[in-house]
């Protein structure tokens, strides 16, 4: 138990996706200039990472692992990644009409977020296993939501403060990226 | 052709051609890959077991131990690997210790991605004058009999077990100390569950001399007794129990007096090894006894003594060789010295059997 | 695409005016996770080179055959069987790179400007063109990358590629080969760049 509650906290906060790791960049500077709309970006990315860890977790498992198929790994995980996507996206079309309004745009999108293959790979990488997977992935989405919200959260309040006219845009962003990425890394060493 | 068939057939024929591309490819880098893995690991093992000239691997419990022999065969040393997690990122290192466990010889520092400029230190300094390596190689012959530990801003004791932590990374320089402890509290164990792992395999005949043993050279874990004026050397293992006993078996060979060193298994139904100790038989043809420059395997003769089977009490002259029903060749020009070395044993062997069984325990 | 340029033309776009990290903003996570060094973002940038040149090439000559309805699929297949060639040949021949690049090797699949190449170039031009465009994306890549892995490592540790050049006095700034490092020095370089751009047109 502790061990599943150390491995959400460390993917969650010390070793946060988008501030230590780098992954899920491109969607964490280009949606996030509102909060409602980042909220939304980030549960649909909790959601697909989740789904995605306990997949990629079965696939390495009994198809690349059990046939000694490893040097197909990135191919098979991104093709399994944007078929669920597609997936997830028909069944939530279909199932719930608002769901879909909420995070429908937002999923084709998440197909080349790296943060999703990057949990893939990671998860590999890690030796966990299948609780510890879906635990990883979910607290890997977690981070990027918090990330991402927070992120939204300032720049929102930017919109009122005087910017240098080269440095709007993805400049500022990612200067206060660095800022926030300074203070997650007083949580390393945490675990 | 319709629509869908098409979209079907380019898809498949790219998934094809794309897992047979990377089939091929796999052939071609996966001895490479691998083979540098190895040599990673090989360069590491000889770094942390010096004078070893061959490396056994072995695995106990899904832990990998390495035994580290010398050119007589003799363990000169064990490795094994330590894996944890360190300040922020996990940490492999491998540990090269004195095969009592008791003395680290050597670690190295297989993966870190530690913070960079602090944490790294404990691979390498690259800021350093003297010692870019100063922290691992405070591990070098640090006395590991009890946990180890660390100090800051002070002269740390190497017979206690004490290093330095590294300033600044503090947190990085316990986890590789919290790292070894813990693996090499496994490793104990494991060597305790398993107690055919011996200490030492007989004993080097360094500690014989022309009266019999040196006492100032006795090996660790090695025993000295005395009984019914006969000497043996007991050489123990782990838990404490008698692994191998030693003595010295003298007679008249053709030309002149035989010395032998006898190693044999507590129970005295099987001899470990033979060495001779002392002979001056005829030149080319006696001497054959201990290198036969006739045969490519020169140290045959001897060779055949290894685990050979004695419980019925003789060794036999036989034409073919039989370990297991106590059986020798002899060596054609040099009959008289080959059997004189059988005899020798014989006689021993039944004489320090008795006296051994027989000694009295306190 | 609906002004043909000369080839220098769409050489030289990918170095600048559509420098994809300055300009377009792709391609940013291993932009900023393998930069801690200038060798390491040197050797993404080739890896990117290979990956994207050699895939525009494969989708540029199949453009005819691809239907539209499953071309992402298609191009992700392809992307991902030259990611997976570099990968093995980084750790086949340069383990010591391949060590350092880690898990963002693989990541290269999902790195934006090689999709989006495929996507908005390889797949509507001739192979020749889509070469060029390539080469230029990859190689505009790789100047960045270079260039911001030097910044970092010198400010950082006082070297570029290994070599001394800060004084031995000079303290190191730890943070700048740390994750902070890498958004303030990114973030700065493209407010230079849209500055010098402006510079430039007006």
């Amino acid at each position: 138990m502790t061990n599943l509650l150390m491995i959400f906290i460390s993917a969650v906060i010390v070793n946060n996706y988008v501030l230590v790791n780098f992954l899920g960049i491109c969607p964490f500077v280009g949606v996030s200039k509102k909060i409602a709309q980042s909220l939304s970006m980030g549960m649909a990315t909790t959601f697909v990472m989740t789904l995605t860890a306990a997949v990629a977790w079965l696939i390495n498992r009994y198809i690349l692992e059990g046939l000694n198929l490893q040097f197909l790994q990135t191919v098979s995980f991104i093709l399994v990644i944007a078929s669920l996507v597609q997936l997830v996206e028909m069944f939530i079309k279909k199932v719930s009409k608002p769901l879909y309004d909420a995070l429908g745009i937002f999923l084709p999108l998440i197909t080349t977020n790296c943060a999703i293959l990057g949990v893939a790979l990671f998860l590999v990488l890690k030796e966990y296993n299948f609780i510890e997977s879906i635990i990883f992935g979910f607290g890997a989405g977690a981070g990027f939501t918090l990330a991402i919200v927070i992120m939204a959260g300032i720049r929102e309040e930017l919109e009122l403060a005087d910017v240098p006219e080269y440095f709007k845009g993805g400049s500022i962003t990612m200067i206060i990226a660095g800022c926030l990425a300074l203070a997650f890394m007083g949580f390393s060493g945490l675990i | 052709m319709t629509k869908s068939y098409r979209l079907i057939l380019v898809l498949t024929a790219t998934a094809i051609l794309s897992g047979l591309l990377l089939s091929f490819l796999n052939i071609h880098t996966l001895p490479l890959i691998e083979a540098y893995q190895k040599q990673v690991l090989n360069d590491a093992l000889s770094g942390v077991l010096p004078g070893s000239v061959k490396i056994e691997e072995k695995i106990f419990d899904n832990q990998q131990l390495y035994f580290g022999y010398n050119q007589k065969q003799q363990l000169q040393g064990i490795a094994f690997l330590a894996e944890g997690n360190g300040f922020q990122s996990k940490l492999r290192i491998l540990v090269g210790m004195d095969p009592g466990l008791s003395t680290i010889t050597k670690i190295k520092i297989l993966e870190q991605k530690e913070t960079p400029g602090l944490g790294t230190k404990i691979e390498s300094d690259p800021s350093s004058k003297t010692d870019v390596e100063w922290f691992p190689n405070q591990f070098d012959k640090l006395n590991a009999g009890k946990s180890l530990s660390y100090v800051k801003n002070q002269k740390p004791d190497k017979s206690a077990g004490e290093i330095m932590a590294i300033t600044g990374a503090t947190i990085s320089s316990k986890a590789v100390i919290d790292i070894i402890n813990a693996a090499l509290q496994n490793t104990r164990k494991i060597l305790s569950n398993h107690t055919d792992l011996s200490i030492a395999e007989c004993t080097d005949d360094a500690v014989f001399n022309e009266e019999g043993f040196d006492p100032q050279l006795l090996p660790r874990g090695a025993e000295m007794i005395k009984t019914d004026n006969k000497i043996f050397l007991l050489n123990k293992d782990r838990q404490g129990a008698v692994s191998d006993v030693s003595f010295i078996a003298s007679g008249e060979g053709f030309q002149s007096t035989l010395k032998i060193v006898v190693c044999m298994n507590s129970d005295f139904t099987r001899i470990k090894s033979l060495e001779i100790l002392e002979q001056d038989e005829t030149p080319g043809w006696g001497t054959r006894v201990i290198s036969d420059t006739t045969r490519t395997d020169e140290q045959w003769f001897l060779k055949q003594f290894q685990n050979l089977n004695v419980a019925t009490g003789t060794i036999r002259v036989g034409a073919t060789a039989n370990r297991q029903d106590g059986i020798v060749q002899t060596i054609s020009g040099a009959t008289i010295s080959s059997e004189a070395i059988i005899n020798i044993l014989n006689v021993a062997i039944k004489e320090y059997r008795a006296a051994y069984l027989n000694r009295k325990v306190n | 695409m609906a002004t043909k340029k000369s080839y220098a033309g769409e050489f030289l776009k990918g170095l600048w005016d559509e420098n994809p990290v300055l300009r377009m903003q792709l391609g940013l996570c291993p932009t900023l996770a393998v930069t801690n060094s200038a060798i390491n973002g040197f050797s993404m940038g080739l890896a990117v080179i290979f990956t994207l040149v050699m895939s525009s090439t494969i989708i540029s000559l199949a453009r005819n055959i691809i239907p539209k309805e499953v071309r992402i699929p298609t191009f992700i297949i392809v992307i991902a069987t030259f990611v997976t060639i570099a990968d093995k040949m980084l750790a086949a021949y340069f383990p010591d790179i391949s060590k350092a690049l880690g898990p963002f090797v693989p990541l290269i699949v999902v790195n934006c400007i090689i999709m989006g190449r495929q996507e908005a170039f390889a797949s509507k031009n001739p192979v020749g063109r889509a070469i060029i465009d390539a080469l230029g994306m990859s190689i505009g890549f790789t100047i960045t990358l270079t260039i911001l892995g030097s910044i970092r490592e010198l400010l950082g540790v006082g070297t570029i590629f290994a070599v001394q050049i800060m004084p031995s006095s000079f303290e190191p700034w730890m943070v700048m080969v740390l994750q902070p490092g890498a958004f303030l020095t990114l973030g700065l370089m493209i407010g230079v760049a849209n500055w010098i751009n402006a510079r430039r047109t007006k």
